[in-house]
């Protein structure tokens, strides 16, 4: 008989939960264990499924990538008719495990769905739903990976702990999704502004974090009118008062705006300037509508536009792809160009216009999608 | 936050030095403390004889011996494995022996 007993290695996944002050404190044998900010990395949301449109009918999915370390998976959902979520994987252990989520029905923002368990793996086609109707995606919790990078051991009230790159999985904050993730370097909403119905905008701030502040004197720039899409605001331009949206560099790239439908028959277009003749994008509202597209998509001299770099073009319409615009009578612009505005040619644009965002770089479709689905969400407007 | 150990055996007779083998660790101090208990009273100046040891990353405890058959008796042992003080239980049950003879 042996009278050696091997003994285990420990397991050191503790519970851990969170103050605003970054102090992590959880029960340990005889105290608190206090570990400092300087002890820990913080990994957020790690994207283990990017969004993907599902039903209307039952499918099973992976994920596009394991967790890197077994937390619990947090299922963003944007859905209009509610399903069933059964995740098949393994835990901690590798032990086969199962977990049902039920997805309601909704609304409005997407709802956030976590597991009870933590899963190390998820099978291939792991992700089984029923009939349903709307967008998933997938993120593991926020992840607190303990490392001790000086070799010091991180000291408790009674006992040392030498931590070495555990990782624990933490309640995390709630991270919707917004356009900002994928870097606008322009951004303007009329729903940024506090100002009264009929008040002239002077100013709207740049809410890429650019700080492309545009100013306007008063006798030139357009209205602020209130309530107008979904009890939203808009920049209103009645075709002799127009806001100057940017003067930065505007090269190949993406613009996705929110435009307002109203009785002005003129087209309603952004332009390079005012009497070039050079649009950008030129707008044909059917109703409350987000178009999308490449910055130089909706001009050009050619019977189709093209893009600088050659590449296909593509434009939406509330998410459907349309035939695109053309300005027969303009230039395409070839390099750059040094501002954007509410202009259609020389004429001041009429029209309304909620929210414009300028990205620097084209957006894949399905990039494209998600702003044109957060837009649609925010202003009330059904997209594709 | 303690770890119990898988029980383990030994005749009532028998006096026996009890190995914990750290095969994971670095480094494992002499322990801090090594205590029997039986029915939850410390009974180590009865049952626990000559010292503990440590041999690389194997802690050799001291003797178990003079115990009741049928009793089971927990060692307790605080001992700092890679710089980490813990405690580790380990309960060994106690086998009555017999001689053989059916009657």
């Amino acid at each position: 008989m042996s009278t050696t007993v091997v003994v285990p290695a420990r397991d050191y996944i503790i519970p851990v939960f969170r103050d605003r002050d970054r102090t992590y404190t959880t029960a340990y044998a005889t105290g608190l264990l206090k570990i400092s900010a300087t002890n820990y990395l913080l990994i957020k949301n790690e994207t283990l499924l990017a969004e993907i449109v599902v039903g209307p009918y039952a499918l099973q999915t992976s994920l596009d990538s394991q967790p890197s370390s077994p937390d619990y998976l947090e299922f963003l959902v944007d859905e209009t008719a509610g399903y069933t979520l059964t995740v098949t994987g393994t835990d901690n252990n590798n032990v086969a495990q199962t977990e049902v989520l039920a997805i309601g029905a909704h609304t409005g923002d997407p709802v956030r769905y976590t597991t009870t368990k933590i899963f190390k793996t998820v099978d291939a086609n792991g992700l089984s739903l029923t009939a349903c109707n709307g967008t998933l995606s997938c993120v593991a919790r926020d992840m607190l990976i303990l490392q001790d990078t000086s070799g010091t051991s991180i000291q408790a009230p009674s006992l040392v702990v030498p931590f070495r790159d555990y990782t624990i999985p933490v309640p995390g904050e709630a991270r919707i999704w917004t356009p900002a993730f994928l870097s606008p370097s322009m951004w303007y909403a009329a729903s940024s502004l506090t100002l009264n119905d009929g008040d002239t905008i002077t100013s709207i701030a740049d809410l890429s974090g650019n700080g492309l502040t545009r100013t306007r004197a008063a006798a030139s720039a357009p209205i602020y009118k209130t309530n107008i899409i979904n009890g939203l605001p808009v920049i209103r331009s009645n075709g002799t008062k127009a806001l100057d949206i940017a003067s930065a560099t505007v090269t190949i790239g993406t613009i996705v705006a929110v435009v307002g439908n109203v009785t002005y028959t003129t087209a309603m277009a952004l332009d390079k300037q005012a009497t070039d003749g050079k649009r950008i994008m030129t707008f044909y509202p059917d109703g409350n509508t987000i178009y999308a597209g490449d910055a130089n998509e909706f001009m050009g001299a050619a019977a189709i536009p093209t893009r600088i770099d050659g590449a296909a073009t593509y434009t939406f319409s509330n998410g459907y792809h349309v035939v695109s615009q053309v300005e027969a009578s303009s230039t395409p612009i070839t390099s750059t160009s040094k501002a954007f505005s509410m202009f259609a040619g020389n004429t001041v644009m009429q029209g309304d216009i909620a929210e414009i965002i300028y990205f620097p770089t084209c957006l894949s479709a399905a990039n494209l999608s998600l702003v044109e689905k957060w837009l649609g969400t925010k202003y009330a407007i059904v997209v594709a | 936050m303690g770890q119990v150990l898988p029980t383990q055996f030994q005749g009532e007779n028998a006096s026996i030095p009890w190995v914990l083998s750290f095969t994971w660790a670095t480094t494992v101090s002499a322990p801090t403390s090594v205590t029997a208990y039986k029915n939850g009273t410390d009974v180590s100046s009865t049952v626990l004889s000559g010292s503990n040891s440590v041999s690389g990353t194997n802690l050799t405890l001291k003797n178990l011996g003079s115990t009741t058959g049928g009793e089971l008796y927990i060692i307790d042992i605080v001992v700092a494995v890679d710089g980490v003080t813990d405690e580790w239980w380990l309960p060994v049950q106690v086998l009555k022996e017999k001689t053989g003879k059916t009657t």
